[in-house]
């Protein structure tokens, strides 16, 4: 078997807040291989950020990593010093975010953002810098990235802004790019734009895309496998076609079903009874019983059901799934 | 930009003209007759007559208001009563050092202030947090009058510091070109005036600035915990960048530019602070002679003080509101 890119092992990570311990990330395991775009779905909070920035280890301060292990490249990256990690992310691990004008420094001209990069990871500096930096603005496909180069953020339209902060991630070429939502602050036309630019971006170069959205549509678009999950707690994984061809997880289902579609327009919009439940105190066992309607009392509030196998790589948590 | 300056200039001509009324009513109303505060309660009707002959008190209110901006503005501020010099060139004598010490409390301010309140907000709630805190709590709840006169007790009598003024003795005085000794004596490469001048002027400062340190840290603390919680701070470490790179290159920057306004309030608190500083610590500025003109009821002496503090004051504001769209560019003029 070919060498994975970045396999995540038991990871738990647990937060200290005033309510108590919330136990955000528990036990997630998944890998991406090289050349892979991996989708990551879920509703809003159940961890998929903060699985994210565990992979930089920069989480906020008030987060452990109880348990688990994250291989990069081979390498342990718990056991990695803070000097090695920052060798690593921008330059290794990119990081892309949902608002991009928020995620630039408004009093900086956007193409320093590149040019620092540059110098900080590959010891590029002055005016060597700057070409690059423009090459990339071209990249990504900035009108007159000359230009762009040494405007402000705020002179640029929330499209053009996510180009730049796509520039800044990959001008050091890395192995992984983490996209958190990053098209969700757009509107739809510019959302298929950037989407299809990373597409492209990704086949021409060696680069596995970890895709964090709830937006089960986008990630039948682009991604090879999907991960489903719920409160911290993944639920199914598998080939993208082959989950949605055979959703095994009664959640997964629900997901799916919400998808709005244009065939079935008039009828009501499904949407999933219920809320995401407290992560300090969760509930036991599958944390998805309290909304499942087809829990097995006394099973299913009791002990996380182990894998079972659909096929090679389809994978699903669910009492249901064997007796 | 040309257009806003000319607006905010008008601004500032319609500011000077309600405060120097103000004062004028003010002066008026109170029933002291600066003759009285000269002369002497002793003196008989016909040697006051004849002072307020000399100064012109004895013409009506209207024609007095007239007359002190017919001469302002031919740059005729009048004669002090008490001197008998005109206020323009007291104005000139006593200001520098006036100005010197505020500006040398407003440097102090952001010296000590901005570095803790880096240093509060990177380690919120934690020991240094507190500390500051503490600190800075006391520094804007004390009157600087009676921390003046601690730092007096301390540094001059228990510790034996250097003495009041703003040099040991007259050879220490620099050439003078602005009037503000530190710059002068630079400029003219006066060593050991500079260094002289420093310690004169370093507890003065310090007594006049601990309020602005307080507020300083206070702002810089909030306004950094505010950046670094930002997505591009964030975006930043991810990039690779040191906690340290992040915050010089990306969140002092940002950070800063809500603080420095307060630059404008820090000047308008020394201004009006200085006066009693100035007593404290015999400061030759004009603190001191306002202290002394307010005595004797000095009248144009007054309004000079308060024309030139209050042209200062607004000046400061905007070449503070200059500064921070400069460093603004979401700003525009
Ligand atoms: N700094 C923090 N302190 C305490 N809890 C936090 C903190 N950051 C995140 N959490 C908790 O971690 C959980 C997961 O958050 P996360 O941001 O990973 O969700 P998400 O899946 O990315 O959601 P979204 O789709 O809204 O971005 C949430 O329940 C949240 O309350
Ligand atoms: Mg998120």
């Amino acid at each position: 078997m070919e060498e994975k890119l970045l396999e995540v092992k038991d990871l738990s990570v647990a937060f200290n807040s005033y309510l108590g311990v919330a136990e955000v990330l528990d036990r997630i395991s998944y890998s991406v291989d090289e050349n892979q775009w991996l989708g990551i779905a879920g509703e809003s909070g159940c961890g998929k950020t903060v699985s994210a920035f565990s992979l930089l280890k920069l989480l906020p301060e008030a987060a452990m990593i109880r348990n688990g292990e994250i291989l990069f490249k081979g390498e342990s990256i718990l056991d990695k010093s803070e000097r090695e990690m920052r060798k690593l992310r921008g330059g290794e691990i990119s990081i892309v975010f949902q608002e991009p004008q928020s995620a630039l420094n408004p009093s900086k001209r956007v193409g320093e953002n590149i040019v620092e990069s540059l110098r900080l990871h590959q010891g590029i500096r002055g005016e060597e810098a700057k070409r690059r930096a423009i090459q990339m603005l071209d990249l990504v496909k900035i009108p007159q990235p000359r230009v762009r180069f040494s405007q402000f953020p705020h002179e640029l339209s929330g499209g053009m802004q996510q180009r730049v902060c796509i520039a800044i991630a990959l001008a050091c070429h890395p192995s992984l790019l983490i996209a958190d939502e990053f098209t969700t602050s757009l509107d739809v036309t510019t959302q298929q734009e950037i989407l299809k630019l990373v597409v492209d971006l990704q086949r021409q170069s060696t680069m596995s895309v970890l895709f964090i959205t709830h937006d089960l549509a986008l990630i039948s678009e682009c991604c090879d496998e999907l991960i489903i999950m719920y409160a911290g707690q993944i639920m199914e994984r598998g080939k993208v076609d082959r989950v949605f061809r055979n959703p095994s997880h009664p959640y997964t289902r629900l997901l799916l079903n919400a998808i709005p579609s244009i065939s079935r327009k008039d009828e009501k919009l499904n949407s999933i009874d219920g809320s995401v439940p407290g992560l300090v105190n969760p509930p036991k066992g599958c944390r998805f019983h309290t909304r499942c309607k087809q829990k097995i009392p006394g099973r299913c509030d009791v002990v996380f059901p182990r894998e079972t196998a659909i096929d090679e790589t389809h994978r699903a948590w669910c009492h249901l799934l064997y007796t | 930009m040309a257009k806003w300056l000319i607006r905010r200039f008008l601004l500032l001509i319609f500011v000077l003209w309600g405060i120097t009324t103000l004062t004028f009513i003010i002066i008026a109303a109170v029933p002291r007759n600066p003759a009285i505060a000269m002369a002497g309660s002793q003196s008989s009707p016909e040697q006051i007559e004849k002072f307020n002959k000399r100064w012109g008190l004895d013409k009506p209110l209207a024609v007095r208001y007239y007359e002190f901006y017919a001469y302002l503005l031919q740059g005729d501020m009048g004669t002090s009563i008490r001197t008998e010099r005109p206020v323009a060139l007291e104005m000139r004598n006593f200001f520098p050092a006036t100005f010197e010490l505020a500006t040398v409390s407003v440097v102090l301010s952001f010296l000590i202030g901005v570095p803790l309140g880096i240093v509060a907000a990177l380690k919120r709630n934690k020991w240094p947090d507190q500390v500051t805190r503490f600190v800075s709590l006391i520094g804007v709840s004390t009157p600087n009058f009676w921390f003046g006169l601690i730092i007096l007790l301390v540094f001059y009598y228990l510790l034996g510091g250097v003495g009041p003024g703003r040099v040991t003795s007259a050879a220490y005085e620099p050439t003078r070109i602005t009037g503000l000794y530190l710059i002068d004596s630079l400029v003219t490469g006066n060593w050991s005036s500079f260094v002289d001048c420093l310690r004169h002027i370093i507890m003065p400062a310090f007594a006049l600035g601990f309020f602005g340190i307080g507020i300083v840290t206070r702002m810089m603390r909030s306004s950094m915990i505010d950046t670094l919680s930002k997505d591009y701070i964030k975006a930043a470490r991810a990039r690779g960048l040191s906690l340290f790179r992040v915050i010089t290159n990306h969140a002092l920057r940002n950070s800063l530019i809500p603080v420095l306004t307060v630059i404008g309030v820090l000047y308008g608190a020394y201004l009006g602070g200085v006066i009693v500083i100035e007593v404290v610590f015999s400061w030759p500025g004009l603190g001191n002679f306002a202290y002394n003109s307010i005595l004797k009821s000095d009248h144009p002496a007054i309004m000079g003080v308060v024309l030139v503090i209050s042209i200062i004051y607004s000046l400061v504001n905007l070449v503070v509101d200059v500064l921070y769209r400069y460093l603004d560019p979401r700003i525009k003029f």
